[in-house]
């Protein structure tokens, strides 16, 4: 009796999985039915940087969504991955699979010392804390001589001072243009990404972790050792980080440290994709920088559209479009995309002519969002 | 002066109040009996305005004021001394008098009731300049009926005014609630000290669970074998 | 080198101090020129930081957008002067003259006040209210979004180009120079104005919040909502006014800055940044902080831009930040935070 239900569990995760890789595997293929994306390699490359926003994501995801600590530092940390795993292919030639590790681990310990803060501060005290960390690294990493000089190529007299200039990764024996064949390379990284995240959501560490959100007094009440939690969240979310940082360097090629990919602008862009996807939710996450990176061209046929028709186009579009968005969904849909897909389902996954509706379980991969 | 009729107060989906019915008249002492939990605090947050009635009809003078908000429900007459004091801190004792008349433009007459005010409690007086958070509790709470007196009210509520007080300073507190009486303001007085609410009470409701179980006069109450037994402790 | 002579300085004598900026030896008539151009323009931070204190004081809100909002204002500011003059502001290259005098200034100084005004109730009642129930983390974000929204609006409406902002003629004059010509330090009036106004304005709020009754009320609502409302204080309307006092402030804030920062749709981004630095410095919830934080970052930003170059200027100040935060979690005069429940 147990151990059939045991099995037919186990099977059906098989299953989805085997339906989830399926899914990414063809998504470049299926992608070209949306206007703007083609089977060229801007659509790629649109993908590709999706996979990176949604690992940042992920960990943003739990450590705002889930211990619901505000950091406005993610795009420090993003650009610390970034810059440790161009350091470590563009000149120390490393092999790029341990260079992932490393630029997670490296940021792992940015976060650390993003997190020291958060064991006394909270609220608008760390989001100032972050926030001032998110001003700082871009200005340490272009402004610093000395740590300019570490990373920017000693031959190439004309490199501004901030610029790391990486080769392009790719899978072995793949063009380092290529960008249909860095999607796997990037989609294996993602996966695995992913796999861990669902796991610590479930986990016992990421029970403490809702804990600390759902009230600081309780979880300590409870016997939650706050102070360990908060820096384990900050840790584990910087990790994400900066894997996904390293890819970026390993996708764009040329790292700038005043760029807008690294300032408080995208520490903004990716708490604008938790909030659409979902706070606290792991699918939430993928979804919500699937929004994010795909609203760019669309936004920019709009305004051409706008050119037509008026003669200019707006100048800074963008932000009135994530202004809205952001507004929209703290307003209308605050449990983002995944809270209303759950509901969705909550509302056809119960048969009222079965007698009583039993709940739907709550599905493994949407998190309780209150 | 103030009728309840049937009176349902909900916390999110918690009911605190069902159903409660009672009566004030005009000029008398009415207490409010039950143990802790009951709803008594809730019973004078949902008069005040504060936390709204779902269901049922508060009556006021003869008119619903069930919808009214707080703010306003001050300037018609009701003012409430809260539980546990709740004073302003870090305000002055004569800035949190004030306080209490904020709703009047009457500037002169807010004089003379603050006189009022001291003579009712002239320690007060003594300490009108001091941040209210350095009072004592007994002082405190004076200060939180006196500053319930500033809107120069018509119904006073008071939940718990003998709350973690010496039994001296109760029987000070209790004495002026009943000048007050005098002075022509009809109180509702909350308490889980029966036996000194029906002492001076003319009527007294018991309230359990959000329901009202009893109901009487003081005297008729002190008398039931009920309320001896759960709230006198004989 | 730098990194490492941040450092170093600390363990040398200050004459011997060599900025790394200029390469010039220490001199105190630069030093002191510094902190006088950081007091300066650290009025301009206090009083965005003063607004924001006062939002989070009355409402428990962090306003993340107090320098876009008040970058609006200034636009708005700019469009009363169009409008005065009879020019057309929208217009991309609008030539608004570069000086004003006291009437221009003035009729442009009250529509920005009016506007603020409306614009603080109007996000309190509308925004802001609906949200008193969710989440801190939601409330930064409406705020953020809000932020982000009027940039952009303000790109559309007045176009992004950078643009002159007209001088008040009445502080336009000649500095003032202090000492002889090669160990002098030189103060606009402009610079001075700052200040003075940052000072009456600072003075003004203490008088409302001690002596009037509105003010004391709104000092009552922040220690305890609760008994607020049983004094018959209308909370959300004295919310509403906290935001109009704070984004009034912001306007002045705007229109003495404008000339110095340039109309643009940045123009506040840093003096934003450095604003809430101020304010969480000063403790959030206490104005004298506010203005003292915002005074301190003006005096810390100025002298790392002239030692340590416009590279690590901001950091400077936000190691420093940490810093205190870290050792002092309520800022330099801050109380116990409440925690949101
Ligand atoms: N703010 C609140 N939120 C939720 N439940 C509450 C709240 N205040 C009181 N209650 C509940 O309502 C019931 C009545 O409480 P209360 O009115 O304070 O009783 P009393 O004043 O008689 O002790 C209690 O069960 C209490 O737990
Ligand atoms: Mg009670």
């Amino acid at each position: 009796m147990k151990w059939q239900k045991i099995q037919q569990t186990a099977s059906g995760k098989y299953t989805r999985w085997v339906l989830i890789i399926a899914g990414f595997t063809a998504l470049p293929w299926i992608i070209t039915v949306l206007p703007f994306f083609g089977a060229n390699n801007y659509t790629y490359s649109q993908l590709n940087l999706w996979l990176i926003l949604a690992i940042v994501c992920l960990g943003l995801n739990l450590l705002t969504g889930v211990a619901g600590q505000i950091s406005l530092g993610h795009a420090a940390l993003f650009q610390i991955g970034a810059y440790i795993g161009g350091y470590f292919v563009a000149r120390q030639g490393w092999p790029v699979w341990l260079v992932i590790i490393v630029a997670g681990l490296g940021t792992g310990i940015a976060g650390l010392i993003l997190g020291l803060p958060a064991l006394r501060l909270s609220g608008p005290y760390l989001a100032v804390a972050t926030f001032g960390f998110s001003v700082a690294i871009p200005q340490l990493l272009a402004g610093s001589q000395d740590i300019a000089e570490l990373y920017s190529d000693p031959n190439e007299l004309a490199t501004k001072i901030g610029v790391l200039t990486v080769p392009k990764q790719n899978l072995p024996g793949l063009k380092a243009d290529d960008d249909l064949g860095r999607y796997f390379m990037f989609l294996l990284v993602f996966l695995i990404m992913l796999v861990l995240a669902l796991n610590i959501n479930r986990s016992r560490h990421g029970r403490a972790f809702y804990a600390i959100r759902d009230s600081e007094t309780a979880a300590t009440a409870m016997g939650v050792a706050l102070g360990k939690y908060k820096l384990l969240a900050f840790i584990v979310s910087a990790v994400y980080a900066g894997v996904a940082g390293s890819l970026f360097a390993f996708q764009v090629g040329q790292l700038d440290a005043n760029s807008t990919s690294f300032s408080v602008l995208a520490s903004i862009l990716f708490l604008t994709a938790i909030i659409i996807g979902g706070l606290g939710s792991v699918w939430g996450s993928v979804l919500g920088s699937a929004v994010i990176t795909i609203l760019p061209p669309f936004i920019s046929a709009v305004n051409d559209t706008i050119k037509a028709a008026f003669g200019s186009s707006i100048e800074n579009f963008e932000s009135i479009f994530y202004g809205l968005l952001i507004l929209i969904f703290i307003y209308f849909m605050p449990n983002g995309l995944s809270g209303a897909f759950q509901r969705l389902r909550m509302r056809y996954s119960s048969d009222p002519s079965k007698g009583p509706a039993t709940p739907a379980e709550p599905a493994a991969t949407d998190l309780p969002v209150s | 002066m103030l009728r309840l009729n049937d009176v349902w107060t909900y916390y999110g989906r918690i009911s605190a109040l069902k159903g409660v019915s009672l009566e004030v008249p005009e000029g008398a002492i009415v207490a409010l009996l039950g143990a802790n939990g009951a709803g008594k605090t809730t019973l004078l947050r949902t008069i005040s305005g504060i936390v709204p009635a779902s269901r049922g009809t508060i009556e006021y003078m003869g008119k619903p004021i069930e919808k009214v908000p707080a703010d306003h429900i001050v300037k018609i007459g009701i003012s409430q001394s809260p539980e546990g004091r709740q004073v302003f801190t870090d305000c002055t004792v004569l800035e949190n008098l004030k306080l209490g008349a904020y709703t009047r433009r009457d500037k002169a007459k807010v004089k003379t009731d603050l006189e009022q005010v001291f003579e009712h409690f002239p320690r007060l007086r003594q300490r009108s300049n001091q941040l209210a958070g350095t009072l004592s509790g007994g002082e405190q709470q004076m200060l939180a009926i006196g500053r319930a007196l500033m809107s120069q009210p018509k119904l006073l509520l008071l939940d718990e005014p003998s709350l973690g007080l010496a039994p001296i300073l109760v029987k000070e507190i209790f004495q002026i609630i009943q000048e007050i009486n005098r002075s022509g303001v009809t109180v509702l007085l909350v308490e889980q000290n029966a036996y000194l609410a029906l002492n001076i009470a003319s009527y007294g409701y018991v309230l359990e669970t959000g329901k009202v179980v009893l109901a009487g006069t003081g005297d008729s109450l002190r008398q039931n074998e009920e309320v001896k037994h759960s709230y006198l402790g004989h | 080198m730098t990194a490492l002579a941040i450092w170093a300085t600390t363990t040398q004598p200050p004459l011997s101090v060599v900025s790394q900026a200029t390469g010039q030896p220490f001199s105190w008539t630069i030093f002191l020129q510094s902190v006088i151009n950081g007091i300066s323009f650290g009025s301009i931070y206090a009083l965005l930081a003063m607004g924001i204190v006062l939002i989070y004081k009355s409402s428990d809100v962090v306003n993340f957008a107090q320098g876009q909002m008040a970058m609006f204002l200034t636009y708005i500011a700019y469009s009363g002067m169009g409008l005065i003059l009879g020019i057309n502001f929208l217009q991309p290259h609008a030539d608004l003259p570069a000086r004003v005098g006291w009437g221009v200034f003035l009729g442009a100084i009250a529509l920005s006040l009016v506007v603020a005004a409306l614009m603080g109730m109007a996000i309190e009642k509308f925004m802001l209210r609906p949200l008193a129930r969710s989440s801190v983390l939601s409330q930064v974000l409406a705020t953020i979004g809000a932020g982000t929204l009027l940039y952009g609006l303000v790109s559309w409406i007045w176009k992004a180009e950078i643009r002159p902002f007209p001088r008040f003629e009445a502080v336009a004059g000649r500095p003032v120079q202090l000492g002889t010509p090669p160990d002098s330090i030189i103060i606009t009036l402009e610079a001075i104005n700052f200040l003075v106004v940052g000072l009456i304005l600072s003075f003004l709020l203490y008088l409302f919040f001690r002596f009037t009754m509105v003010g004391t009320a709104l000092r009552a609502m922040a220690q305890n909502a609760f008994a607020a409302r049983l004094m018959g204080i209308n909370v959300g309307r004295l919310n509403g006014l906290a935001w109009a006092l704070s984004l009034m402030l912001s306007a002045i804030a705007g229109v003495l800055a404008g000339p110095r920062l340039q109309l643009e749709p940045n123009m506040m981004t840093d003096v934003g940044v450095k604003a809430f630095a101020a304010a969480v410095l000063g403790g959030m919830t206490s104005l004298p902080g506010a203005l003292l934080g915002g005074l301190v970052i003006g005096i810390i930003d100025n002298l790392a831009g002239y030692y340590l170059g416009n590279g690590l200027q901001a950091s400077i100040a936000f190691l420093i930040i940490i810093l205190v935060l870290v050792i002092r979690p309520n800022g330099l005069l801050g109380k116990t935070i409440r925690k949101k429940v």
